[in-house]
């Protein structure tokens, strides 16, 4: 009842090519880059500019109707699946620069505009904005704040909330939050970090500030093959603590590399059991000098003659093949499943080794790829969809190799977010206070819960069902609501 | 070097206590910057006694410390493996807690380079107003599991409850600092220090006082003095300014008077006749200036400015919200509870 209600006034208020309702219109929407969960929304709204989206969330105030905001849709956990019976604010046709300071090096943008956009659009005056998420082509800035995007570069140049000057945020009371700006400073406690990372769950990004970087004026790209992981892994270990800081160290194991090596042909050793790709950037003196110390170091631990890339094309060819994992493990494998957990790096050969019996009890291959940097582990296991066994068999897989990730101190997800995907895994990693405790932080600015219900944050109820969570009954308001 | 203790459960039994007796406490720490972080009515809640080392991995760049350690002491450990605290929080009267760190959020002159408390810190485990013992983020670089909290409590004063542990970034300590100084008119100083942001160098703190620019440059012997040439006319200085920058121990900070901290947005220039008695750092983003001697510095639409002590109001919308945070926390308002945020 209300939903109609509340279709009839958006559509009396947008223009009519900003409303979506036809079934073949509002299709495209219906999943984000976890395909795995559909829903058809029934209504997409695309808001103009910021008073469009100011009234949108009016009105789903008023009518109590449940609003999901979505970027580009690249989203890998389903943060972004519509609400059966709500809105879809697609934020896609926001997507102006407001303004560029060379000077003061930021950009000031709307939510819509693309990751990659920004880094061209400044390219021309020696500066990028840092975070590549592998999706930085399509993937929305204002999706970036959602999930606070990582990418390859995060060890040296952190996430998308240290590239963050300032935020300006919608909430569905209606008021307009200036967080920050283009300083480093401001007065008051600041409350961008509570934004960053929500998931939709806060409230709606209206503009975004980005800190520009300088182009680093040298880079160089090695590629080390090692016979082992442990090997490989210790070579990792002595680069950090001889005070290199690499902006990209990645590695892969082999299945990975034989899959990337075959559809992407980087030249990869194909027989390696391991191979680490680094990246050092910066003035050409610190560059050398790094770059001289890291080929000794991947010698000393197993890799004979590691590749060095000092030129532009030698250099992406080399992260062409890392770059293109996930897509050459599509080939091999009808369908695979991609996981998100970050371990501390010391724990590296005993995960993958657990994770290697654990594939074989599940009767599934999993390949690796791993940001070596700064610990995120992307195991991507194989499994055919037709094969409902198969589906199953990968999903109790990967919540098992979250909750190993968990038990030695990792995290569930270190840059994909919870969504609707990692709802069970986020029961292990959280008590119930802690739970309640993110409960009654939304509820300060999303008190009748209906910025993006049921995603993020599991209900107590939720976790009790998988796990046999005590819960009390009744504290919350509105038990009747479907939360977060 | 403190003998490590851990006085957790004293600290979290004592909260326990508060809440059923709906007892108002007032956390402290070494009472370092009680200038900037006045104490609140209620019993004392000391932290000092939970202090040490939990767990330190060079090779993983964390540190997870107890919220009561000395920061000297964690730099002390640190510098031992060659690594710093990704971040340069002021040491007032040479002293200060890593939980204190956390709560102010200040940030010392190296802020635009290698970021802030914020940018540093990776998890926390605290006690909220309900006595309940709480842990977020994590150990890791990468962790979007949950809301940020750890984050949003750096600069929170403690109103959001009690600090028992950190986990923060460490970073590679330089192998080479120097610092040039010149003389400079300000306009030419600005221009210099915005460059310092807008090309890669090895510039990783600046400051303009009393019509001198000074540079840190940090790295290798070889990108350090390639930085040189930055200043041509600089002459090398002792490397002390910075820390007499960031602990208020510089002659600047002598004033009488009211001391107030302006932000000026990257890129955008304060307005400085040449006799005025300022303090500039952050690549012109902060400057400190004293009430009497300086109320002509011209603040526009790009900046935002607060006395150091702090007594003014945020703006009234955010403070809607920031009260129903400090509900969503400390329902019972027991913890620093005259805290103004």
């Amino acid at each position: 009842m209300s939903l109609e209600f509340a279709i009839e006034l958006i559509k009396s208020t947008l223009p009519s090519e900003c409303v979506l309702t036809e079934p073949t219109a509002t299709a495209p929407f219906e999943t984000d880059g976890l395909t795995a969960y559909r829903q058809r929304p029934p209504i997409v709204a695309l808001p103009r500019d910021t008073n469009d989206v100011r009234q949108v969330l009016r009105i789903c105030h008023e009518t109590g109707v449940p609003v999901v905001t979505r970027g580009a849709g690249t989203g890998l956990s389903g943060g972004a699946l519509p609400h059966e019976k709500g809105v879809l604010l697609v934020l896609t046709k926001m997507n102006r620069i407001i303004e560029i300071d060379d000077v003061g090096c930021t950009a000031t943008v709307q939510p819509g505009v693309t990751n990659l956009s920004i880094s061209q659009a400044v390219a021309d005056k020696n500066l990028y904005y840092a975070p590549d998420p592998s999706s930085q082509i399509a993937c929305s800035i204002g999706g970036n704040v959602a999930e606070n995007s990582g990418g390859v570069h995060c060890l040296k140049y952190g996430l998308t909330l240290h590239n963050v000057l300032g935020l300006k945020v919608q909430t569905i009371e209606g008021d307009e939050l200036v967080l920050g700006g283009n300083g480093y400073e401001h007065a008051g406690v600041g409350l961008i970090p509570l934004f960053v990372g929500s998931e939709g769950m806060l409230g709606v990004v209206t503009e975004v500030t980005v800190k520009l970087l300088p182009t680093p004026p040298r880079k160089e790209v090695l590629l080390g093959a090692f016979d082992d992981v442990e090997s490989a892994g210790e070579c990792v270990a002595a680069i950090i603590a001889r005070g290199i800081v690499p902006a990209g160290l990645e590695m892969m194991d082999a299945l990975a590399i034989q899959a990337a090596e075959d559809f992407a042909h980087a030249g990869y050793p194909r027989d390696a059991a391991t191979i680490l790709l680094c990246e050092v950037d910066g003035t050409s003196e610190q560059v050398s000098s790094d770059a001289q110390l890291i080929s000794e170091l991947m010698e000393a631990h197993g890799a004979a003659n590691p590749r060095r890339a000092t030129e532009a094309e030698e250099r992406d060819r080399l992260w062409q093949g890392r770059k293109a994992a996930f897509p050459a493990v599509g080939r091999i494998s009808p369908d695979y499943y991609c996981m998100d957990g970050t371990i501390p790096r010391r724990h590296l050969g005993k995960i993958l080794a657990r994770i290697a019996e654990l594939a074989t009890k599940h009767e599934l291959r999993v390949a690796n790829v791993f940001h070596a940097g700064d610990g995120n582990l992307h195991p991507l296991i194989l499994y055919d969809a037709r094969d409902d066994d198969q589906l199953h068999r990968a999903e109790r897989l990967g919540v098992e190799i979250l909750e190993l990730c968990v038990q030695v101190g990792g995290t569930v997800t270190g840059e994909h977010g919870v969504g609707v995907e990692k709802l069970d895994p986020m029961c292990s990693q959280f008590s119930k206070p802690e739970l309640e405790q993110f409960f009654r932080l939304k509820e300060v600015f999303d008190a009748s819960g209906l910025m993006n219900p049921g995603k993020a944050i599991p209900t107590l109820a939720h976790c009790s069902e998988i796990k046999g969570m005590h819960v009390h009954g009744g504290k919350l308001p509105f038990p009747e609501l479907d939360r977060f | 070097m403190t003998i490590a203790s851990d006085d957790s459960k004293r600290l979290v039994d004592a909260i326990g206590h508060a809440v059923a007796n709906k007892k108002q406490l007032s956390i402290v720490g070494q009472s370092t910057k009680s200038r900037y972080a006045h104490s609140s009515s209620g019993d004392a809640l000391q932290t000092r006694d939970h202090v040490g080392i939990i767990e330190y991995q060079p090779d993983e760049l964390t540190i997870s410390v107890r919220a009561g350690t000395p920061i000297r002491e964690v730099a002390d450990i640190l510098a031992a493996n060659d690594q710093t605290l990704a971040c340069d929080p002021p040491r007032f009267m040479g002293g200060g807690t890593i939980g204190g760190a956390v709560a102010c959020g200040l940030s010392g002159p190296g802020r635009p380079w290698y970021g802030n408390v914020r940018d540093a810190v990776l998890g926390v485990e605290m006690v909220n107003g309900l006595g309940e013992q709480l842990r977020f983020g994590g150990k890791v670089m990468k962790n979007v599991a949950g809301f940020d909290v750890s984050r949003l409590l750096v600069g929170s004063l403690g109103v959001f409850g009690l600090i028992l542990s950190v986990n923060l970034r460490v970073q590679p300590k330089p192998q080479i600092e120097r610092t040039l100084v010149t003389d400079m008119e300000w306009d030419k100083a600005w221009r210099a220090m915005c460059g310092a942001i807008a090309k890669p160098s090895a510039v990783t703190a600046t400051c303009y006082c009393s019509g001198s620019l000074y540079l840190r440059l940090s790295g290798n012997r070889a990108s350090v003095a390639e930085a040189s040439s930055i200043l041509p006319s600089g002459l090398e200085t002792a490397n002390d300014v910075w820390e007499q920058v960031r602990d208020h121990t510089h002659a600047f900070f002598n004033n009488e008077g009211q001391l107030r901290r302006s932000w000026y947005g990257r890129g955008k220039k304060a307005q400085l006749s040449e006799d005025e008695h300022v303090l500039v750092e952050w690549a012109g983003a902060q400057l400190w200036s004293y009430e009497q001697a300086s109320t002509r510095v011209a603040l526009d639409a790009n900046t935002d400015s607060e006395p150091f002590d702090r007594s003014v109001a945020n703006p009234p919308i955010e403070s809607k919200y920031v009260k129903r945070l400090r509900r969503a926390f400390d329902p019972h308002r027991l913890l620093n509870s005259d805290v103004r945020l």
